[in-house]
C-alpha cells in the first residue's frame, strides 16, 4: 500500500501535462513543470529530517517567454551523467543545462512542440528527444540534428516510449487528435489502434503493456495492439504513470483525474487499488527519489501547486486485517445486492411463467402488488439499417428503422455508440402525438470506421408510464456512408489508384459484403467485378474493379478514401506488402499550390523578420535622440522624435499581426503537407508504405514540389 | 478535543425499501448487559424485530408482507417503558407486544394513507396527505385538514396537556390546540423531519428541532403565543437535505449529541459542548440515502454505536468499537475468518442463482415460443424521487432513489432548462441533441455506474418557461423496464411561498383580471402557475396568497375569487407572465377575460434598485476572480506586492475566498442580466412596441453604469 510522506505547495500554478522529474546535477531530483507567466519552475528538496510531514525546498523560476506546451527530463547527453530540460513551444525546443545555467541548443520547429519524450528509439545508437507536433515527429539527438522524422495523421497529442514487439529495442507509441494510437518502429509503422477520441496520455508498463487515457475519461490498458480493460469515468484524465503499489514487482497504472482525484489500478482487470484526492486538478504525476535516494516515490501534482509524495511501504499486519476487514465487507455489500437482483429476476420470470401456464388466475396474487405494465411476450422488433442521401430537408444519414411486431409503440430509443456524437449517446424522443409503433434514428458517422451500435428500445402502450426496454447491438461497417448504385460511365472519378493482389474476387467480394451497408448480398454474376458506390456525405463516386488476373483499380477523387480502402483490404486479405500505383489530379493540385504557398509564406515570414530586427534598431535610436533632446531641454525635437517612435510602433504592430496571420497560414498549409504525406504512405502497406514516405520527406527537404508528386503517385521514384 | 472514531458493521439487508422513520430501537431492559432490539418496518409491509448477537442477527419475529408501512412507532402506557411497537400501514394502525403478538388493530376509514404518527400514552396522532387527526383511545377527538400537506409531526409532552406540532410542505411549522391552529412559525426551508429536544424536548418541553429539504437545520421553542428560534444552521456548501435526526451521547461527554443524517449518506455529529449552538464534530460520509438513524447498543453491549438504515434496506451500525485493539488485531482477524465464510457461502448462493435463473429463463423462451396469446408483464419498482427548489441558489434539485440498481436515467424537457452536473454523482451524463420538431429542449442521459441506486441532478429553470420534465428511468434487472416519472415546471418556477405580509407602503403594479370564471376555476390557473397551491380553493369565498421570488426578492399577491382576481408586484416580468399564462388558460376554456392593469414607472425603479446590486456585486466579483492569476503572476518572480494598489492586493489576500465565493454562484451574473431584459421586454410590451432590437444598447449601458443605479434606471426609463 501507498502511505502519504510529504506534501508541499509550490505557490504557483502548474500546468497539466507539463510536469517532469531530473537529476540535473545528476545526483538530485528535482521536480520542474510549466507555471503561469511562460515560465518553468525548478523545484529542489532541500535535505532535511525524512520524517518531516513537510517538505522544505526552494522554487526557481526560468523565462522562456513563449507558451510551453511541452516539457520532458532525460539524459540526452549521455557523457554528462547528468538529466537536461528539453522545453518545447509552438515554434521551438530548447534543450537546458541546469547545472550550468545554460542553453544546449535551440531549435526551430515549425510543426510545434505538443509532446516530448526522451530516450532510445529502435536501433538508433544516440538518446533522443523526439518531439511530436502538427501532424509530424521529429527525433533531435544532442547536436539538434535531426535524425529521424515521419509523419502521423494529425496533431500529435501524446508519446510513450516502449518495446511493443519484444525485439529489445524501444517502439515509439503515439497517440494523435486523430484518435489513433501508432506504433513507429523507428520511421516504419507497425502497428495502429483506432480508439474514439484524442489521446491525451500514454504510459509505459511491464513488457508490451501501456496504459493510454482519452479526453472523453476512458483510462485502459493495451497489450500490444490488444486492449485489455478499460473504464470510462465522467472525468477526465489528466495523466498517467507507472508505479508498483502492492510490491509485486509488477507496475500498476495510476491516474490523475481532472476532479483531484488520484487512483491506481490493477495492470490486469482495471479494479482500483488505491485512492486519494488532491485539492484541485491533477497536473502531473512522476516518479522520482525525491527525498531518499534509491527510494522511489509517487508524486502527485496539482494545478494550484499542491504537491504530495507517497511511498510504497510493507503493510503491518494489523493494518492489513483491518483493510482486508473493510474490503471483505464491501464484497459482502456487493454480493448481497447481487443476490437481491437475482432473487427479483427469479421471481419476475416465475411469475411469468406461472402466467402463462394459468392465465387469469390473478386474485391469487400476493396482495400488494405495485402497478405493472403487459405487452404481447412474443413481441419483437425489426430492425433495418438504409444509407439515405442528402435531401433538401436532411443531410445524408444512415437510418435505422426500427418496429414493432404488433399494436405495441415505440416510445424512446436511445443509441450508445463511440465517436458518432458529442455526448456518448443519441436519444430519440418523438413528441407524445408522434409516438407510433415504428421509429427512425439518422446517425451521421463522421469518418470511415467500423462502430458498435448498442440501442435500448422502450416498447409499451400509448399512455403507458412503464415500458419494457429491449436491448440490441448492431455493428455499422467501416464503409457506412456508401451508398451502392447502378454502373454508369459518366461521373467517373479522375482520380484512381490500382494494384496486383493475389486473390480471388469471390474474396473480394466478401470483404465488400462485410465493410459496406448493403441492402442484402451484393453477389454479381459477371466474370470480373465492376461495383459502384456514391459516397452519400459529397455525393461523388467510388468505383472498384477487378479483373480476374488479381489486378484492382480503385477509382476515387479522395485520396484519404483510397487508402483507407487499400488498408481495410490488405488487413482483410493478410497483405502484408503491397505496392500501388495511381494518381490524384484534383488532390495533388492542391497540393502543387500549397507548396508554392509554403514557400511563398517562408519568404515572407524571412522578410518580415528582418525588417522587425531593422526596426528594433531604429527605435533604440529614436529613443536615444529623442531623450538626448530631452536632456537637452530641445521640447519640440523631442516631441518630433517621439511621434516618429508611436508611428514605428504602431508599423511593428502592423507587422506583427502580419507575421501572425502568416504564421497561421503556413501552420495550415504545413498541416495539409504532412497529411498529404501520411495519405500518400496509407496507399501502401508494409515496406512500400516507409519508402514512400521517406521518399516524400526527402522531396519536401529538397524542396522538389515534382518529386514529392511522383513519389506521391508511385510510391517510388 | 474528542476524537470519534466509527467504523461500519452491517447487519442486515431487508427485502424492500424502508423510508423514514421506519426504524426503532427499543429500549434496554437491563442497562448493565443486554443490547438493544432493533424494530422495523418495511414498504413491502414486512415488521420484524430483531436482536443482534456476535454479529448475526435473530429475529424475535417477523410478520407477513402486506400494505406498506410508512411509520413505525413506539408507545406505552404514560409512566412505562414504551416498548410496544406501533405501526402505520396505509390507512390502518398496528400494535405489536414485543413478543410479536398483534394487540391492537385500528382502521382509520379514510381513504387516504397515513403519512406520519405519533403516539403518546392513549393518543394516537395520524396525518394524512393534508388532514391531521387526534384519536383517543381509538376515538376521534379532533380533527383539521390545511391547505398545504403534512411532511411530519411531533407531540410536545407539556404537563397538563401534550400539544401536537405539525411541519407544513409551506415551510411552516403549526402547533395545535384542539381543531385549531395556534400560530405559524416560519422555518427556512421546506421542513420533513421534526424531534424533540434531546428526545424529550429540553427542560420546557417545548424544544424542537426541524430539518429542511434543502439541508438546513434548527431549533425551536414553541411557546403558547408565538415561536423562538433557538439556533439555525444554514447549508452553505449544498449538503443534501435532513432525513433523521436523534439525539444520543456518542462523544460520551456527558451531553446527548445531535445526531443527523442526510439524503446524501452523509452521517454528522453535532456537540453542545460548550455553547447552546451545535458543533459539527465528526462526519462520516457514506453512499445510499439513510432515511433512519439512532444511537443506541446493538452489536457489543460494552460500545455505543450509532444505527443507520438505508432506503434500500441496509441496516448497519457505526460503532465506536475500534477494529484492532491494543493486543494486535486479534478481534478483527478472527472477523476476518467469519467474514470470508460468508462471503464464500454468498457467493455459492449468487452461482446456484444464477444457474436456476439461465434454466427458468430458457424454460420461459419456450413457453412463449409455443404460446402466442401469452402477455409480458413487468412491475414497478419502488422509486423516490424529488423535484424541489433550493432557496440558497434558485435552482432545482432532482433527487432519484430507487430500490434496486439503475441502468440509466433519461431526462427530457420540452422547455429549456440549464442541467448542472453534480460533483456527487459518479454516472457518465450526456446531452444528446435534440429535435424542436420532437418537442424536445433537453435531452440527457446518465448512464450509471455498478450498483447505483441513488442520482442527484440540479436544473435551472427560467421563469415564464414551463413545461414538464420527463425522467425514464431504467432498472438494471431483467426483464428490463423503465419508469415514467413527470415534473412540472411552473411557470412563476422560483416563486416560493411566504408569510411575510407585503408593505402597503411599497409600490406594486396591479393587474385585475375579471371575466365569467368560478372561484374553482381561477384556483386551478394559479395552482398552474404557483408552487405550494393547495388542491382544492379553501373554504372562504376569497382566496390570498403571497410568494416572493426567492431570486431577486420581489413580492407577489395574488387574491381571487369568483369572476375576479387581481395580481400585485413590483416585478413588470412577473405581472407579464401571469397573464400570458391566464389569457392562455381562459382561451383554453372559451373564457373571455377583461384585463386592466395599473403600471407604476416607480416600480420599475424598485426592482432595477434590487437588481442593480446584486449586478455589481456579482460583476465586482467576476472581475477580482479574472484578476487573481494575472496579479499571482506580477508577483511570482519574488517581488513584493507593494508594487499593487491596495485594491489589487486586496484581492491577492482574499484569493481563496474570491474564487470559493465564485465558483459557488457560477452563473448568478448572468441570470440577473437576462432578468434585467425580460424586464425591459415586459415593460415595453405592456406599453405596446417591442424593443428586442435595443437589447444590445441596453446591455452596454449596463456594463458601464452598474455601479451607478440612478443613472442606468434613466436610461432604461428613456429608451
Amino acid at each position: 500500500m501507498l502511505v502519504p510522506v510529504f506534501s508541499l505547495q509550490l505557490n504557483n500554478k502548474v500546468f497539466p501535462r507539463t510536469v517532469a522529474v531530473g537529476k540535473f546535477n545528476g545526483k538530485r531530483s528535482c521536480l520542474v513543470g510549466a507555471t503561469a507567466g511562460n515560465k518553468v519552475f525548478i523545484h529542489s528538496p532541500q535535505d532535511n529530517n525524512p520524517q518531516a510531514q513537510q517538505l522544505e525546498g526552494n522554487v526557481s523560476l526560468l523565462n522562456v517567454n513563449q507558451v510551453v506546451t511541452s516539457l520532458a527530463c532525460g539524459q540526452l547527453d549521455e557523457q554528462l551523467k547528468k538529466d537536461l530540460l528539453v522545453v518545447g513551444t509552438n515554434t521551438n525546443i530548447t534543450a537546458y543545462d541546469i547545472d550550468r545555467n545554460v542553453d544546449l541548443f535551440f531549435k526551430e520547429t515549425p510543426d510545434g512542440a505538443h509532446a516530448i519524450t526522451i530516450g532510445k528509439w529502435g536501433e538508433l545508437p544516440e538518446q533522443l528527444a523526439i518531439v511530436g507536433g502538427n501532424c509530424s515527429i521529429h527525433g533531435f539527438n544532442k547536436k539538434s540534428e535531426d535524425v529521424l522524422w515521419t509523419v502521423t495523421g494529425d496533431h500529435v497529442s501524446s508519446l510513450a516510449l516502449l518495446d511493443f514487439n519484444g525485439d529489445g529495442y524501444n517502439e515509439l507509441v503515439v497517440g494523435s487528435q486523430d484518435y489513433d494510437i501508432r506504433v513507429f518502429r523507428e520511421d516504419q509503422l507497425i502497428s495502429e489502434m483506432q480508439e474514439t477520441e484524442t489521446i491525451v496520455s500514454l504510459c509505459p508498463l511491464i513488457g508490451a503493456r501501456f496504459g493510454y487515457a482519452l479526453a472523453n475519461g476512458t483510462v485502459g490498458i493495451y497489450e500490444r495492439s490488444n486492449r485489455n480493460w478499460r473504464i470510462k469515468s465522467r472525468s477526465i484524465a489528466i495523466v498517467l504513470q507507472a508505479y508498483d503499489v502492492d510490491g509485486d514487482g509488477v507496475d500498476e497504472l495510476v491516474t490523475g483525474w481532472s476532479n483531484g482525484k488520484v487512483d491506481i489500478r490493477s495492470d490486469r482487470n482495471g479494479e482500483v487499488i488505491f485512492k486519494d484526492s488532491l485539492n484541485s486538478s491533477v497536473a502531473g504525476i512522476v516518479k522520482a527519489d525525491y527525498r531518499v535516494p534509491g527510494e522511489n516515490l509517487l508524486i502527485c501534482c496539482s494545478n494550484e501547486g499542491e504537491v504530495r509524495g507517497f511511498k510504497f511501504s510493507e503493510q503491518g499486519v494489523n493494518a492489513a486485517a483491518a483493510n482486508l476487514y473493510k474490503d471483505q465487507q464491501e464484497a459482502i455489500r456487493d454480493l448481497a445486492q447481487k443476490k437481491q437482483a437475482l432473487l427479483l429476476e427469479h421471481q419476475n420470470i416465475q411469475d411469468a411463467i406461472e402466467k402463462i401456464k394459468k392465465p387469469g388466475n390473478e386474485q391469487n396474487k400476493q396482495i400488494a402488488l405495485d402497478p405493472a405494465a403487459e405487452i404481447p411476450a412474443n413481441t419483437e422488433i425489426q430492425t433495418i439499417l438504409t444509407v439515405e442521401q442528402n435531401r433538401n430537408d436532411s443531410p445524408a444519414h444512415i437510418a435505422i428503422r426500427m418496429k414493432t411486431s404488433n399494436h405495441t409503440i415505440i416510445r424512446v430509443v436511445t443509441l450508445f455508440a463511440e465517436g458518432l456524437f458529442k455526448g456518448e449517446c443519441l436519444v430519440v424522443h418523438p413528441a407524445t402525438n408522434q409516438v407510433r409503433e415504428n421509429i427512425v434514428v439518422p446517425i451521421i458517422p463522421p469518418r470511415d470506421a467500423p462502430v458498435d451500435l448498442h440501442l435500448q428500445i422502450f416498447v409499451g402502450l400509448k399512455s403507458s408510464t412503464l415500458y419494457h426496454v429491449f436491448e440490441l447491438a448492431r455493428p455499422l461497417p467501416m464503409f457506412s456512408m456508401y451508398l451502392l448504385t447502378e454502373n454508369s460511365p459518366e461521373g467517373e472519378p479522375k482520380g484512381f489508384i490500382s494494384f496486383t493482389i493475389n486473390e480471388r474476387i469471390p474474396r473480394v467480394l466478401v470483404w465488400i459484403n462485410h465493410h459496406f451497408l448493403l441492402a442484402q448480398e451484393y453477389a454479381p454474376n459477371t466474370p470480373s467485378l465492376f461495383v459502384t458506390f456514391l459516397a452519400v456525405r459529397n455525393n461523388e463516386k467510388l468505383i472498384i474493379k477487378m479483373q480476374n488476373t488479381g489486378q484492382i483499380t480503385i477509382r476515387t477523387d479522395d485520396m484519404e478514401l483510397a487508402g483507407n480502402i487499400v488498408q481495410s483490404l490488405g488487413k482483410f486479405l493478410n497483405i502484408e506488402v503491397l505496392q500501388t500505383a495511381g494518381d490524384f489530379p484534383q488532390e495533388l493540385e492542391t497540393l502543387q499550390k500549397v507548396f508554392s504557398h509554403i514557400e511563398e509564406y517562408q519568404t515572407v515570414r524571412q522578410r518580415i523578420s528582418s525588417d522587425m530586427a531593422e526596426h528594433a534598431n531604429i527605435i533604440r535610436s529614436f529613443l536615444i535622440r529623442a531623450e538626448d533632446s530631452r536632456l537637452i531641454g530641445d521640447i519640440s525635437a523631442m516631441k518630433r522624435h517621439y511621434l516618429d517612435l508611436l508611428n514605428l510602433n504602431r508599423d511593428l504592430i502592423n507587422g506583427y499581426k502580419i507575421r501572425c496571420t502568416n504564421h497561421e497560414e503556413l501552420m495550415k498549409n504545413l498541416r495539409y503537407l504532412n497529411q498529404m504525406v501520411q495519405k500518400a504512405g496509407n496507399l501502401r502497406i508494409g515496406k512500400f508504405k516507409t519508402i514512400t514516405i521517406n521518399q516524400c520527406r526527402s522531396a519536401i527537404k529538397t524542396n522538389n514540389a515534382q518529386l514529392l508528386i511522383k513519389s506521391i503517385k508511385t510510391g517510388n521514384v | 478535543m474528542l476524537e470519534l472514531q466509527l467504523n461500519r458493521v452491517d447487519y442486515l439487508k431487508t427485502i424492500s425499501s424502508v423510508t423514514q422513520k421506519c426504524m426503532r430501537l427499543l429500549p434496554r431492559d437491563n442497562v448493565k448487559k443486554d443490547t438493544q432490539k432493533i424494530a422495523i418496518g418495511e414498504s413491502n409491509g414486512t415488521v420484524q424485530l430483531f436482536t443482534v448477537r456476535k454479529k448475526e442477527t435473530t429475529a424475535l419475529f417477523k410478520t407477513t408482507p402486506g400494505k406498506r408501512i410508512c411509520r413505525v412507532e413506539l408507545g406505552g402506557r404514560l409512566g412505562e417503558i414504551s416498548d410496544r411497537i406501533f405501526v402505520a400501514s396505509e390507512n390502518e394502525v398496528k400494535g405489536f407486544s414485543k413478543k410479536g403478538k398483534q394487540f391492537y388493530t385500528f382502521d382509520t376509514n379514510v381513504n387516504d394513507m397515513i403519512r406520519c404518527m405519533s403516539i403518546l400514552g392513549s393518543s394516537l396522532y395520524t396525518c394524512t396527505e393534508t388532514t391531521y387527526t387526534h384519536y383517543v383511545e381509538s376515538k376521534e377527538v379532533d380533527t383539521l385538514t390545511f391547505a398545504a400537506k403534512l411532511n411530519d409531526i411531533v407531540v410536545l409532552p407539556l404537563p397538563i396537556q401534550s400539544m401536537p406540532v405539525v411541519a407544513c410542505q409551506d415551510r411552516l411549522l403549526r402547533p395545535l390546540h384542539k381543531s385549531s391552529v395556534l400560530y405559524d412559525a416560519e422555518v427556512p426551508g421546506i421542513p420533513t423531519t421534526l424531534v424533540l429536544s434531546n428526545k424529550t424536548g429540553g427542560p420546557t418541553k417545548s424544544e424542537i428541532v426541524y430539518g429542511t429539504s434543502d439541508g438546513r437545520l434548527g431549533q425551536v421553542e414553541i411557546g403558547s403565543i408565538s415561536a423562538s428560534t433557538k439556533w439555525e444552521i444554514a447549508n452553505p456548501k449544498h449538503l443534501s437535505g435532513i432525513s433523521a435526526i436523534d439525539f444520543f451521547d456518542i462523544l460520551a461527554d456527558g451531553v446527548p449529541d445531535m445526531i443527523v443524517a442526510r439524503e446524501d449518506g452523509t452521517v454528522e455529529v453535532f456537540n453542545f459542548e460548550t455553547t447552546d449552538e451545535p458543533v459539527l464534530k465528526y462526519t462520516y460520509n457514506g453512499t445510499e440515502s439513510i432515511t433512519n438513524i439512532e444511537g443506541g447498543v446493538v452489536g457489543n453491549p460494552n460500545y455505543d454505536e450509532l444505527i443507520c438504515c438505508t432506503y434500500q434496506g441496509w441496516l448497519f451500525g457505526l460503532t465506536s468499537q475500534p477494529l484492532q485493539n491494543e493486543l494486535g488485531g486479534e478481534v478483527v482477524m478472527v472477523q476476518n475468518d467469519e467474514l470470508k465464510g460468508r462471503i464464500d457461502d454468498l457467493k455459492n448462493e449468487v452461482d446456484e442463482l444464477q444457474r436456476r435463473l439461465t434454466k427458468e429463463r430458457e424454460r420461459y423462451q419456450t413457453l412463449i415460443q409455443t404460446d402466442s396469446r401469452a402477455i409480458s408483464t413487468i412491475r414497478e419498482f419502488r422509486v423516490n424521487d424529488r423535484f424541489q427548489l433550493n432557496r440558497d441558489d434558485a435552482t432545482y434539485n432532482l433527487i432519484i432513489e430507487s430500490e434496486i440498481p439503475i441502468d440509466n436515467i433519461i431526462l427530457q424537457c420540452d422547455v429549456i432548462l440549464d442541467v448542472l452536473d453534480v460533483e456527487k454523482n459518479s454516472a457518465v451524463m450526456s446531452f444528446s441533441d435534440c429535435d424542436p420538431k420532437d418537442n424536445n429542449a433537453v435531452l440527457v442521459t446518465y448512464r450509471c455506474q455498478m450498483n447505483t441506486t441513488r442520482l442527484e441532478m440540479h436544473v435551472r429553470t427560467i421563469e415564464g418557461h414551463y413545461g414538464t420534465l420527463q425522467l425514464y428511468i431504467t432498472s438494471k434487472i431483467q426483464p428490463r423496464c423503465s419508469m415514467l416519472r413527470r415534473h412540472t415546471i411552473k411557470p412563476l418556477s422560483l416563486h416560493q411561498r411566504s408569510s411575510t405580509a407585503i408593505d402597503p407602503n411599497k409600490r406594486m403594479n396591479v393587474m385585475k383580471i375579471t371575466g365569467s370564471f368560478s372561484y374553482a376555476e381561477i384556483h386551478s390557473w394559479i395552482q398552474f402557475c404557483l408552487a405550494d397551491v393547495p388542491d382544492r380553493p379553501p373554504v372562504d369565498k376569497e382566496n390570498r396568497l403571497i410568494y416572493t421570488n426567492i431570486f431577486l426578492q420581489t413580492q407577489l399577491e395574488c387574491v381571487y375569487k369568483q369572476d375576479e382576481a387581481v395580481f400585485r408586484s413590483e416585478n413588470v416580468s412577473t405581472i407579464s407572465i401571469l397573464k400570458d399564462v391566464m389569457s392562455k388558460k381562459a382561451t383554453e376554456k372559451k373564457i373571455t377575460l377583461n384585463i386592466s392593469y395599473e403600471l407604476s414607472n416607480e416600480t420599475i425603479a424598485s426592482t432595477l434598485a434590487q437588481i442593480l446590486p446584486m449586478i455589481s456585486y456579482y460583476k465586482t466579483l467576476t472581475d477580482q476572480y479574472n484578476l487573481i492569476d494575472p496579479l499571482k503572476e506580477l508577483v511570482m518572480d519574488g517581488s513584493t506586492d507593494e508594487i499593487l494598489t491596495p485594491e489589487h492586493r486586496k484581492v491577492l489576500d482574499n484569493a481563496d475566498s474570491i474564487r470559493e465565493h465564485y465558483k459557488q454562484t457560477p452563473v448568478h451574473l448572468n441570470r440577473l442580466c437576462s432578468m434585467v431584459a425580460d424586464l425591459f421586454i415586459d415593460k415595453h410590451k405592456f406599453e405596446g412596441t417591442n424593443v428586442k432590437a435595443k437589447l444590445p444598447i441596453l446591455f452596454d449601458k449596463l456594463n458601464t453604469t452598474f455601479t451607478q443605479p440612478q443613472v442606468f434606471i434613466d436610461f432604461f426609463n428613456s429608451l
